[in-house]
């Protein structure tokens, strides 16, 4: 290590007096985030998420057509082969008002969905991961799963909404059912279409929590699938399926 | 009391971190008392009932003293030191633990760190060596 002079001794000294862990920070110390500010980049995240998958699927399926004759690409669009351009009149200049215009409405395209689904969980796993690192107890142990799955159910709750869980269900053989009836993120979604199409709607918004949990068990070194669907806002439920434990 | 080394392993017992403030050659010797600490480990979590992350003393090689902590995602770090007359107090030694760990957090929640595993950060580094220049000066 090189030589250190006055100044530089006083910096690194400063560095080590910066370290405590939640357990020792007194209240004073302690520095939160707004929740809102978490809602409004999630909302965006999920909207920024499907256009921008949406339009590398149609420039996907732009490129293929070079690669096989017009009139082939014409019968596996017509025979259900290869998906039809997105939903939606197309303008002069092909492109779908849904990119100039702002998204209006959940894609009924289910395989453009998919890979959102895909990308949003893998957000959420990253984030758990890191979840899990910064908030896990630094003065207890988690012992089993059952303390690990209350750790999210209450701790991670509170941190991410500012509650806890409604209500937790287990048949002790792996499955874990974690019951929010006022899902934060949902309260302030209205579905004046009735229930069944807002929650369909709402959908995406509980793809990223579902991987903040899995990334959560999977830095306790449990392995799962965990599942989310909604019967009607603002309530939703989370199901989690132990595959394989440390 | 000086501190040798600090090793970081996880959950799977491979290494993720080691630093060794003695000679390069030392090396080969700070990773093999790793390894064998983890062992210990193993066996201490197993059995023990209490709920602390520290491990306490390991075990003694030479004038060598191994101390463990665990993090509840499984990561383990392990301070080796020599401690000149046995004279150390464990709370120093946990609170050591703990501005490790706290490093340790800070690091892995810098979204420029692209794997949980295999770590290495300018501010960790300096961190640890701020660490050993302090504990080497205290007699």
């Amino acid at each position: 290590m090189a030589m250190s002079n006055a100044p530089a001794v006083t910096a690194t000294a400063s560095l080590l007096s910066a370290l405590s862990l939640d357990g020792n920070k007194g209240p004073a110390d302690s520095r939160q985030a707004n929740g809102s500010a978490l809602e409004l980049l999630v909302s965006e995240l999920v909207r920024t998420l499907t256009l921008a998958t949406q339009d590398i699927k149609r420039n996907s399926e732009q490129l293929a057509p070079g690669l096989c004759s017009e009139e082939n690409v014409e019968v596996a669009k017509v025979s259900g082969v290869l998906p039809r351009r997105s939903s939606g009149t197309n303008d002069s200049e092909g492109n779908s008002p849904a990119a100039v215009s702002g998204w209006q409405e959940v894609p009924e395209d289910n395989e453009l969905m998919e890979q959102v689904y895909v990308k949003l969980e893998l957000v959420g796993f990253r984030v758990g991961r890191r979840l899990a690192e910064r908030f896990a107890p630094p003065n207890r142990r988690l012992v089993d799963t059952l303390d690990i799955v209350k750790f999210v159910c209450k701790d991670i709750w509170m941190i991410l909404f500012n509650r806890q869980v409604d209500n937790l269900k287990t048949n002790h053989r792996g499955i874990y059912v974690l019951q929010d009836n006022k899902f934060k993120w949902f309260l302030r979604m209205s579905g004046n279409n009735g229930g069944a199409a807002a929650a369909r709607r709402a959908q995406p918004y509980i793809w990223l929590p579902c991987g903040v949990i899995r990334g959560i068990l999977n830095s306790f070194g449990v392995n799962a699938v965990v599942i989310a669907e909604t019967l009607g806002l603002p309530q939703c439920t989370f199901q989690i399926k132990v595959i394989s434990d440390d | 009391m000086k501190l040798h080394c600090i090793a970081i392993l996880n959950r799977q017992d491979s290494p993720v971190y080691l630093r060794n403030f003695d000679t390069p050659s030392d090396d080969v010797k700070y990773h093999s008392l790793a390894y064998t600490s983890c062992d210990v480990i193993e066996e201490r979590m197993a059995s023990s009932k209490s709920n602390d992350l520290f491990l306490g003393l390991l075990q003694t090689v030479e004038e060598l003293s191994v101390y463990g902590y665990v993090l509840n995602t499984g990561v383990r770090i392990i301070l080796v030191l020599s401690v000149p007359e046995s004279m150390v107090r464990s709370s120093s030694v946990r609170e050591m633990f703990q501005q490790i760990h706290a490093a340790y957090i800070a690091m892995v929640c810098n979204p420029f760190n692209e794997e949980l595993d295999g770590l290495s950060n300018a501010k960790f580094e300096s961190i640890i060596s701020e660490l050993s220049r302090i504990h080497s000066e205290t007699k």
